[in-house]
């Protein structure tokens, strides 16, 4: 029998708040990284319900969760459906950790960075505080800093750019398989993003780690990632390869977003998709599509939400299923 | 934004709760304060001669104790039930009904007449009961004749009314012991009294007659050692209440809103010694350098009001800077200055307004603090004895030892009043939590 | 350090300044010249009384009073308008040298106002002291569990009870309190610190004292723990939304873990900073509190200054150490905060 795929995300619907307020962040979710080594891009827009999916996966929910459903199968076990003491203990950084997207607002300001990698470890079972300091080192020469000095300072005495490696150091701390990594370039300049993205090239050739990259940049996305999800409304749009997706892609979304990226050609007229992003409250049981008539899908009806239908090998689209 | 302070209130039921309480205060208030004469604090509520018919500590009538005792009724007419004239004079007739308790007799019974005014000959008085169709005396009196060198009109009984006790009166005790026995007997529970005026000339003149049946209990709210309705002095006191939150909440909202917008605004020396200045005030105890103003510079209700603004706007103040610190770290101001407006404008039309929900809120959370500090500095002794707050109703009852004597009714009345007044705003001022985080503001 | 020296500045300012303005009130309206005339007079009194003792003439008699006036008069500087005396008093105040009071008397009939004050001192501290712990513990303990179980009833019913509590006096609780356990159930004593006469032997003595401070201390813990125990649930929800919290929770921490080291810790200083500081601004509340139990603290004292004939000696000197003391305890809480929290030592 093959291997269970690293992580398999079957359907997976997320909503906030009840009644008119009802937010529905994901709807229906579902994709696939089949082994080590692999990155899945997760591109969407504000207000495409990407920054819900590294919360749901690692199941970090706030408290006006109404509906929380689908299955989260990471190497064969449903890690949605355990309980939260045997998640803490085994599953949560220990084979999925996250590098949040505001590095700076998730450190604890009364405490020195280092002491909080090291208090990391010290909770998984680190009992030996020589051993977290090496290890601390060691994971700060990872990502490139210095872990002399750096390592002592406290959260706001480091740049973005540092932070930023910080969480990275931080969510490889206890050798994970998978990292979500949550905007992790969006608050820094250009010139430091492709430092960030080579470190991440690095550090997934050499431990072969998988990686969920949820951005908006989609250029950015495809240095580092193999596999496409776009996100639009809290439903995907399209999934793929890269090549499927970016290459070929079917839905008229994902070629306009793919459009609406610059170029260097001077005079060149910038694209925009005319229209509005949806309101996640007002998506559930309908095509978030339908309301811009740019980017519809194929045989798009307002009333009813899109399927993922398999186009070519590996290669989803949303489309709305024809009625006889 | 009014459309939505309102809709946030009215989603809560407790929201619901304290708007609709403090409309009705309010719309009782205007009705006290356009029925009640301006004057009445001095005139009326501290006035013990107008309280002189009133017993004195009764419980309120309807509670069931007071059941066994007598209901004390103070029957008031100022327009006489019958007028009829016969030639150049006129007899006036007014006629109480007055109700008798089955368990208890009256404590006394009296009549009481203010203010005569004759021309020549003096009126004379009599007072009768009046049982099937048959009139029964009970007492008569010649009104003084004028003395020498009185001129007409003459007056009589303006400053203090004539009064007599019919159940003293060897006149009339008997009768009335008689009356009283006879109605119980027959089962009947009330009868007509009738006060007539005999007037020698049509321009003769009463301003009031009053027929009193004396009891132990009296009122919705009883009565306090001088004999005031309790009742009465809550109504009166309630527009003073309001007016004391809602003067000393605005204010001091207002003040906190302006110096502490333009000292985070403009920032530098204004910030630094607005800043001292408001470290300076908060470093002194507010109750005793109140207590100790208000002892220093007299009890007058608008020295109070003042000095609990000055030491209430300090905290609006400080609270509102992270709003205006947001509000600049979103550039608007920056871009505000950039369009050339100039500092006052932008304070005023622009920044200002942003805040006005969370200034509202503070405004409504203000209400009850202001009015629970004036009760305590009345309870102290430090109110303004001109004017009838129930702080002082309070100081009045634990001065008279009202609490160790179980005159509860005069201790409940005007806390539970103090309690609901300012449970009104604090409930709306809950109910609009939401609107206190900065960013959640809207435009 | 620098931020200390500043702070201390500050209150050395405020007190300064305090100290001028409490005189020039007082000095303003009359009072000081008031107070003055009749200590002048009360010396007076004495000395004419020695003086009739040997000068017979009754004009004679009259004159020599006239003159000791005009000496004492200069003395007290009342023959100089009312702000000539400033520095002298600022520099007495400064000194400790409250005064005399000119009525009340301490229990051993000094009336020195120090005397009175040491007196009644520990009265309001054993009024105050006990309510604090309740409030404390029964506070920080409600507040942090409502704070975890948000949304739910007993929760509701804590917010509503917190907010109710702004709108009620706690004085007149106090009062409904004797009536209700005093009068009518008649199991608690209605006032007084001891009962007359008090019982003899210690422990009786302090079984008695505490009989009698049941009351004042309930009715202190009651209104005082609404809104404290609301304000932590409000600081301990703040807390736990920031993203840190859901980044512990993320790399696995166990939830009393978290609970303690990275909600309550952060929590902890403005929790301990309102703590005291409610503690040190419910020294002004115990005046109403005293009054009505009758509790010979010093609340009451200020209220017996205040009320009948005023005695302004002590209501100023009262004052003076009501500020002082005020002062003194947020200027400790003030450099215990710039020493706890690391963000501001940076």
């Amino acid at each position: 029998m093959p291997n269970p795929p690293l992580l398999e995300v079957r359907d997976l619907t997320l909503s906030y708040g009840s009644g008119s307020k009802k937010l529905t962040a994901l709807d229906r979710v579902s994709f696939t990284i089949k082994q080590a080594g692999e990155a899945l891009a997760v591109v969407g827009e504000s207000g495409s319900g990407k920054s819900s999916l590294a919360s749901a996966i690692m199941k970090i929910l706030p408290n006006n969760v109404s509906e929380f459903s689908g299955s989260v199968r990471l190497n064969g076990e449903d890690i949605k459906e355990m309980p939260e003491s045997q998640l803490s203990r085994s599953i949560r950084w220990k084979r999925v950790s996250w590098v949040p997207q505001e590095a700076s607002a998730v450190f604890n300001p009364i405490y020195q960075i280092g002491r909080q990698l090291e208090e990391t470890l010290g909770v998984h079972g680190v009992r030996d505080s020589q051993v977290r300091r090496a290890e601390a080192i060691r994971l700060f020469q990872l990502v490139g800093l210095n872990s002399e000095s750096d390592l002592a300072k406290y959260p706001s005495e480091l740049s973005g750019g540092m932070r930023q490696r910080a969480a990275i150091a931080m969510a490889l701390a206890l050798k994970p398989s998978l990292v979500i990594l949550d905007e992790p370039t969006s608050a820094l300049d250009v010139s430091l993003q492709g430092g960030i993205i080579s470190l991440l090239q690095d550090l997934r050739d050499q431990f072969d780690l998988s990686y969920i990259f949820i951005t908006h940049d989609v250029v950015l996305a495809t240095k580092l990632c193999n596999s496409f999800v776009v996100l639009y409304g809290g439903r995907i749009a399209e999934y793929g390869s890269r090549e499927a997706v970016i290459d070929r892609a079917s839905h008229k979304y994902t070629r306009a977003l793919l459009n609406c990226v610059p170029t260097f050609e001077p005079g060149q007229k910038m694209l925009s998709i005319p229209g509005e992003p949806p309101d996640l409250r007002k998506v559930a049981g309908r095509c978030p599509f339908y309301p811009r008539p740019a980017i519809r899908c194929d045989g798009c009806r307002e009333n009813e939400p899109p399927v993922l239908v398999e186009v070519e090998e590996g290669h989803w689209v949303a489309q709305h299923i024809l009625s006889s | 934004m009014v459309k939505g302070i309102m809709r946030t209130i009215f989603s809560s039921f407790l929201g619901k709760v304290g708007f609709f309480l403090l409309l009705a205060f309010g719309i009782a208030a205007v009705v006290v304060t356009v029925v009640f004469p301006p004057d009445f604090g001095q005139r009326i509520w501290n006035n013990p001669v107008y309280w002189a018919d009133y017993p004195k500590t009764a419980i309120p009538s309807w509670w069931p104790e007071a059941g066994g005792k007598a209901q004390h009724q103070v029957l008031i007419a100022t327009t006489p039930t019958n007028m009829t004239e016969e030639g150049a004079g006129k007899t006036l007739e007014y006629r109480f009904a007055v109700g008798i308790s089955s368990q208890s007799d009256p404590k006394f019974l009296s009549f009481s007449i203010s203010h005569l005014q004759f021309q020549d000959v003096s009126p004379v008085i009599a007072v009768l009961i009046e049982q099937d169709g048959q009139f029964l005396p009970l007492y008569s009196y010649v009104v003084p004749d004028r003395f020498s060198g009185e001129k007409s009109p003459i007056s009589r009984y303006a400053t203090e009314p004539f009064r007599v006790q019919l159940t003293s009166d060897y006149q009339a005790e008997g009768m009335v012991k008689e009356l009283l026995s006879g109605l119980r007997n027959r089962g009947q529970d009330r009868f007509t009294a009738v006060v007539r005026l005999n007037f020698a000339s049509r321009e003769d003149s009463v301003e009031e007659v009053r027929f009193i049946a004396g009891g132990e209990s009296f009122g919705w709210l009883g009565t306090d050692d001088l004999g005031r309705d309790v009742a009465t002095g809550i109504l009166a006191g309630l527009p003073i209440e309001l007016l004391i939150g809602f003067v000393v909440a605005f204010s001091a909202t207002a003040l906190g809103a302006v110096i502490g917008t333009a000292s985070a605004y403009f920032g530098g020396w204004v910030d630094l010694i607005t800043q001292r200045v408001i470290d300076v005030l908060t470093m002194v105890p507010t109750l005793p350098i109140v207590m100790f103003l208000v002892f220093a510079f007299g009890a007058n209700l608008a020295y109070i009001i003042l000095f609990l603004i000055v030491f209430g706007w300090t905290g609006l103040a400080i609270q509102i800077r992270p709003w205006i610190m947001q509000i600049q770290a979103e550039g608007f101001i920056t871009m505000a200055k950039a369009r050339g407006l100039s500092d006052k404008r932008i304070i005023v039309r622009h920044l200002l307004p942003q805040t006005l929900p969370f200034l509202f809120v503070t405004f409504t959370f203000s209400i009850p603090g202001a009015i629970l500090s004036e009760a305590g500095l009345s309870f102290l002794g430090l109110g303004d004895p001109s004017v009838p707050t129930w702080g002082q109703m309070l100081q009045q009852g634990f001065r008279t030892g009202a609490i160790y004597l179980g005159y509860w009714w005069w201790i409940l009345a005007p806390g539970l009043a103090i309690v609901l007044t300012s449970l009104a705003p604090a409930l709306i001022a809950q109910s609009l939590e939401p609107y206190t985080e900065p960013r959640l503001r809207r435009g | 350090m620098r931020k200390v020296l500043l702070k201390v500045i500050s209150y050395v300012i405020a007190f300064v300044f305090l100290l001028l303005s409490l005189q020039i009130v007082f000095g303003a309206t009359g009072f000081s010249d008031k107070i003055l005339e009749s200590v002048v007079n009360e010396q007076l009194r004495g000395t004419r009384q020695v003086l009739a003792q040997t000068i017979r003439d009754p004009d004679e008699l009259e004159k020599a009073v006239e003159a000791a006036k005009e000496d004492l008069d200069s003395l007290y500087g009342l023959d100089k308008p009312w702000y000539t005396r400033l520095p002298q008093s600022t520099l007495r105040v400064i000194t400790f040298d409250l005064g005399e009071a000119r009525t009340l008397r301490s229990f051993s009939g000094s009336n020195a106002v120090s005397d009175i004050v040491l007196e009644r001192l520990p009265n309001t501290l054993i009024m105050m002291l006990p309510s604090f712990f309740l409030v404390a513990v029964f506070g920080l303990s409600i507040g942090v569990w409502a704070a975890t179980h948000v949304g739910g009833r007993i929760d509701r019913l804590l917010s509503f009870f917190a907010v109710s509590s702004n709108a009620i006096p706690a004085w007149w609780i106090s009062m409904l309190a004797i009536v209700v356990f005093g009068v009518v159930l008649n199991i608690l004593p209605t006032g007084g610190m001891y009962s007359a006469p008090p019982p003899v032997g210690d422990i009786s003595r302090f079984l008695d004292l505490a009989k009698h401070a049941i009351l004042p201390i309930m009715s202190l813990t009651l209104v005082s723990i609404g809104p404290y125990m609301y304000a932590i649930r409000a600081m301990t929800i703040r807390t736990a939304q920031q993203p840190f919290v859901a980044y512990a929770r993320a790399r696995g921490f166990s939830e009393s873990r978290i609970r303690w080291r990275y909600i309550l810790l952060p929590a902890a200083p403005p929790i301990s900073t309102s703590l005291v500081l409610g503690l040190v601004g419910s020294f002004s509340g115990a005046i109403l509190t005293e009054t009505i139990f009758n509790w010979q603290g010093m609340g009451r004292l200020y209220y017996d200054a205040l009320s009948g004939t005023p005695d302004e000696g002590l209501v100023v000197a009262l004052t003076v150490i009501y500020a002082l003391m005020f002062m003194v305890s947020r200027f400790v809480l003030d450099v215990l905060y710039i020493r706890l929290d690391p963000r501001v030592r940076r």
